[in-house]
């Protein structure tokens, strides 16, 4: 017996100390994952300023809806409808985002109020013209990415894990991000995203956390930087509502035509 | 249409109105309005009657094609080539409103309010256009005034919408052939997706088996044709001729619809019944339609149909694959018409953030040659979308008849000024346009369009 327990004893820290960087990496992102789990649905605005290297400002509205989905490798199901500018106030965006697999989306046209299905392919593009790509804005999956600790370090007020992940599917503009995330709440503070020749395109910022029901962070400001153009976006969001009971029948692409 | 009928739905629609304003005042809803302003400029004067080298058969030949293209039965046209000349001469000496120039504004004002936790709402838009040269085109509609309410569980949903809605069924770019609740607008524009107002009582089911919705439609709606005025018409104006229906009950005939459509993770169906008034008119001649101006005795005949269609988009990869397809029929005509292509998508075109998006469709009509625009018609598009923040998109689209080499080309150029000002540019063309092909009416309208936008 003593025996036994003096091998455990060896072997659980050895084992502790045998998580090669990735596995540490992957620990982070799954942690992540479970903190951010059974939230059900939220609703929030969104207020985009779009700046240009010469310092003009354009500015959106939107509101977003985000239902959870619980089955494992899967994302959550979003619809982003924009309010402003006037001329594009009811397009909508349904979202089904999934692991390695495309993401399905479907764009609301209320001129026709046609619900056309999109290529989903296109996850690099910008949106709405902002320096947000489509695949900034997906739901999180840990099966995205591979992964792979790099280091800790002091970010702001707060110790950071330092984390790289690398896009596991197509089409993607990155060949890898870098990024910051507080060891306490894992909450995500910055990202270095890095384009396909390997050089540092953009960063975002994340500021502002809130806590929601008493478990889930959200960050009041997202401000994406390219350094290759100098223009930036900043993303404030507000009025986040936690269990506000929506419904799958609501993410249903048919429903997009009830969009306001 | 008799005066009951009609001060029949006034008053539904009014107590409607009354009831569902009545909620709505408890809380102010958000008003806002377009102001369109639009100018169309035809390149060439309107396609006229050619005074020599032509037999008066010859020259009405082109309108009598239009006819069987409408639905005209052939064996019942033989004194029509001069008869339709006789109504053109004296639709042409009425003279000529027809111009090159036609300004116009558009004022679409547009009210929502919502209440009970949002599962009731309201929306009213109406619609209004002054044109300078059309009067027929100068007109008012109420294209949404619908009330929607949600009921049921969130397992076991469902919802019911009741007053005027627009519906949209589809997914082909080149046409919209299974989009058959609302009537088409026609003077706004020949491309059909301007719709006019449906009244109905709307009730939709979702489970996971899919979506079902289903229609009723108590009050039908007649095509809008461009005046004697106007250009984009025919020697004759449609909007001329007298208007017959099958069913006695005339507008108010009850139409029904059915659909059922689902999305599974990367298909999207949708299977639709319709009974009902063709929206499509037929025209007809007879005898007790015959006047000085309308010798052949030319009416609209809008008939009683059924249609059954599919409508499908599946993706794969970049390719999106598209279908439509449907079968009708009527007591005069029974066929099946079909749009099926695909869609390729370049993201990030030559290392700029533009998307491009290309399009390849084959529309067939059983129909046949003459008797349908979409017979035999091969349309290539691409849409550039500029992904800026002005939301810059270019569009282009030719559709050519594998016949005859008719060509039909449209180009849209639309962006965004500034947050309440946007601009829209829109040109169409048509090129070696066959005698015998139904667009040949349109031959001589090749236009150009700029809009300015104000939203308010």
């Amino acid at each position: 017996m003593y025996k036994i327990l003096a091998i455990l004893a060896l072997i659980v820290p050895l084992s502790a100390v045998a998580q090669t960087t990735q596995e540490k990496g992957l620990d982070i992102a799954k942690q992540q994952d479970t903190k951010n789990s059974g939230f059900k649905d939220y609703t929030n605005d969104i207020v985009m300023t779009l700046r240009n290297a010469q310092g003009q400002e354009t500015v959106d509205y939107l509101h977003s809806l985000t239902l959870e989905v619980t089955a494992a490798g899967e994302g959550d199901k979003s619809k982003l409808v924009f309010d402003k500018p006037a001329d594009v106030k009811g397009t909508a965006m349904l979202t089904y985002s999934h692991g390695l697999q495309p993401d399905d989306q479907w764009l609301f046209l209320p001129a026709v109020k046609r619900v056309k299905r999109l290529n989903s392919n296109n996850k690099s593009g910008p949106f709405m013209g902002s320096e947000f790509a489509y695949e900034d804005l997906s739901s999180p999956v840990v099966e995205k990415f591979s992964y792979n600790w790099l280091r800790d370090e002091a970010c702001g007020e707060w110790q950071c894990y330092v984390v790289e992940r690398t896009p596991k599917y197509a089409d993607s503009g990155y060949v890898r991000q870098v990024t910051w995330i507080d060891t306490k709440e894992l909450r995500t503070v910055k990202i270095d995203y890095y384009d396909r020749k390997n050089e540092l395109l953009k960063t975002l910022s994340q500021s502002g956390f809130k806590l929601y029901k008493g478990k889930f962070w959200r960050a009041e400001t997202g401000k994406m930087v390219n350094h290759i153009t100098g223009k930036s976006t900043v993303m404030v969001s507000s009025n986040f509502v936690f269990g506000a009971g929506l419904t799958p029948a609501e993410f249903e692409p048919n429903s997009l035509q009830d969009t306001h | 249409m008799s005066i009951n009928t009609n001060k029949n739905l006034k008053l539904k629609i009014g107590v409607l109105l009354c009831a569902i304003l009545n909620t709505a005042a408890a809380q102010a809803g958000e008003w806002s309005t377009e102001v369109d302003l639009d100018y169309r400029y035809f390149r060439k004067p309107a396609a006229t009657i050619p005074t020599t080298g032509s037999t008066p058969a010859q020259i009405a030949a082109s309108f009598y094609q239009f006819l069987l293209s409408q639905g005209l039965s052939p064996y019942n046209v033989v004194t029509i080539p001069q008869a339709v000349l006789a109504v053109s001469a004296s639709q042409a000496t009425a003279v000529s409103g027809q111009g090159n120039n036609e300004p116009s504004v558009v004022v679409q004002p547009s009210y929502f309010n919502e209440w009970a936790g949002k599962t009731n709402s309201f929306s009213f838009k109406p619609f209004f256009r002054w044109d300078n040269m059309d009067d027929k085109r100068t007109h008012a509609d109420i294209r949404e005034m619908v009330w929607v309410s949600k009921h049921g569980t969130a397992d076991k949903p469902w919802e019911l919408r009741i007053g005027i809605d627009k519906v949209f069924w589809g997914a082909a770019e080149s046409q919209h052939l299974v989009d058959v609740i609302n009537q088409t607008d026609d003077v706004e524009n020949i491309n059909r997706e301007s719709k006019l107002g449906q009244p109905m009582v709307r009730a939709t089911i979702s489970r996971n088996w899919g979506t079902l919705d289903m229609f009723v439609l108590p009050w039908f709606r007649e095509r809008t044709y461009a005046g004697v005025d106007g250009r984009l018409r025919p020697l004759v104006s449609l909007a001329t001729l007298p208007v017959a229906f099958q069913s006695s009950d005339a507008q108010s005939h009850v139409d029904y619809a059915l659909r059922w459509s689902k999305s599974f993770s990367d298909v999207d169906v949708g299977i639709s019944q319709f009974v009902g008034t063709d929206r499509d008119p037929r025209v007809a001649t007879a005898n007790q339609y015959i006047t000085t101006a309308n010798p052949a005795g030319l009416y609209l005949s809008y008939d009683q149909m059924s249609q059954t269609s599919v409508d499908m988009t599946a993706v794969r990869g970049s390719w999106i694959y598209k279908l439509e397809a449907l079968h009708r029929d009527t007591n005069y005509d029974h066929y099946w018409a079909g749009v099926t292509g695909v869609e390729y998508a370049f993201n990030g075109v030559f290392h700029t953030p533009y998307d491009v998006s290309t399009f390849l469709e084959y529309n067939y009509d059983s129909r046949g040659q003459g008797q349908a625009v979409y017979q035999s018609d091969v349309f290539v598009g691409g849409l550039l979308n500029l992904n800026d923040d002005k939301s810059t998109q270019i569009k282009l689209g030719v559709l050519v008849d594998t016949n005859d080499s008719t060509r039909s080309t449209r180009l849209q150029f639309s962006r965004r000024l500034t947050d309440n000002w946007s601009a829209r540019l829109e040109g169409q063309w048509f090129n070696s346009v066959d005698s015998g092909n139904p667009l040949n009416a349109y031959r001589e309208d090749s236009y150009l369009q700029g809009s300015l936008i104000r939203y308010f």
